[in-house]
């Protein structure tokens, strides 16, 4: 997820059972953010 | 999704008056004969385990050829289609009947909670199988590290399951 970009634009954006193994949770949300 | 479900998790009634009743309410919403239809190519087998063909799974129907052909049109994966095609019925092979059908309540419960529909672009971030992915019809397994943006593509499909999507694509972590 550190790496991960892309200028796709989503509808939706889903996560099964991962951020319980994430830390940075505003990188995160604003890298996701920037996703939809 | 029943209604009273559905405004508990709407966020506009105060957590203390939802009445909680996890997980009752999401295993009565689902119809008997679908544990029916489970269990008859269950008894075919052998194994105490469950070869539920991707086919057969009664809350994600699909077609498990156009499910292969749209995992093989993801370029670059460092999964290979097959082995991707592979995992996934390994999964279904090893996972315990009740533990399938209750997972894919779940993945199904997570579509509806996110309202999918069919034509919707949608990534889906996790961890190990791409499960909901998987479920959903179209999988997509991309491993990030491998995957350049540019050649990020989701197959086009046409869905069959109401809650599954049109472009989806699973960001193995």
């Amino acid at each position: 997820m550190n790496d991960f970009t892309t200028d796709q634009r989503f509808d939706r954006v889903l996560s099964v059972e991962m951020f319980e193994h994430m830390r940075n949770y505003e990188l995160l949300l604003r890298k996701i953010g920037l996703l939809e | 999704m029943s209604v009273d479900l559905r405004i508990a998790e709407s966020g506009t009634r105060p957590d203390r008056l939802n009445p909680r009743r996890h997980p009752q309410p999401l295993n009565r919403q689902r119809p008997a004969t679908s544990a029916a239809t489970v269990l008859k190519p269950l008894r075919r087998t052998t194994a105490g385990f469950h070869c539920l063909s991707l086919r057969q799974s009664p809350d994600c129907r699909r077609n498990p050829r156009r499910e292969r052909s749209s995992i093989t049109s993801v370029p670059g994966s460092s999964f290979s289609s097959t082995r991707t095609a592979a995992q996934i019925q390994l999964l279904l092979l090893i996972l315990p009947q009740r533990g399938l059908i209750s997972e894919e309540h779940m993945l199904t419960l997570t579509c509806e909670r996110a309202r999918c529909r069919n034509g919707m672009a949608i990534l889906e971030l996790g961890c190990g199988w791409g499960s909901l992915t998987a479920c959903d019809g179209r999988a997509a397994t991309l491993k990030s590290k491998q995957q350049s943006p540019a050649s990020l593509q989701f197959p086009a499909s046409a869905g069959i399951h109401p809650g599954s999507a049109g472009r989806s694509g699973a960001l193995a972590t």
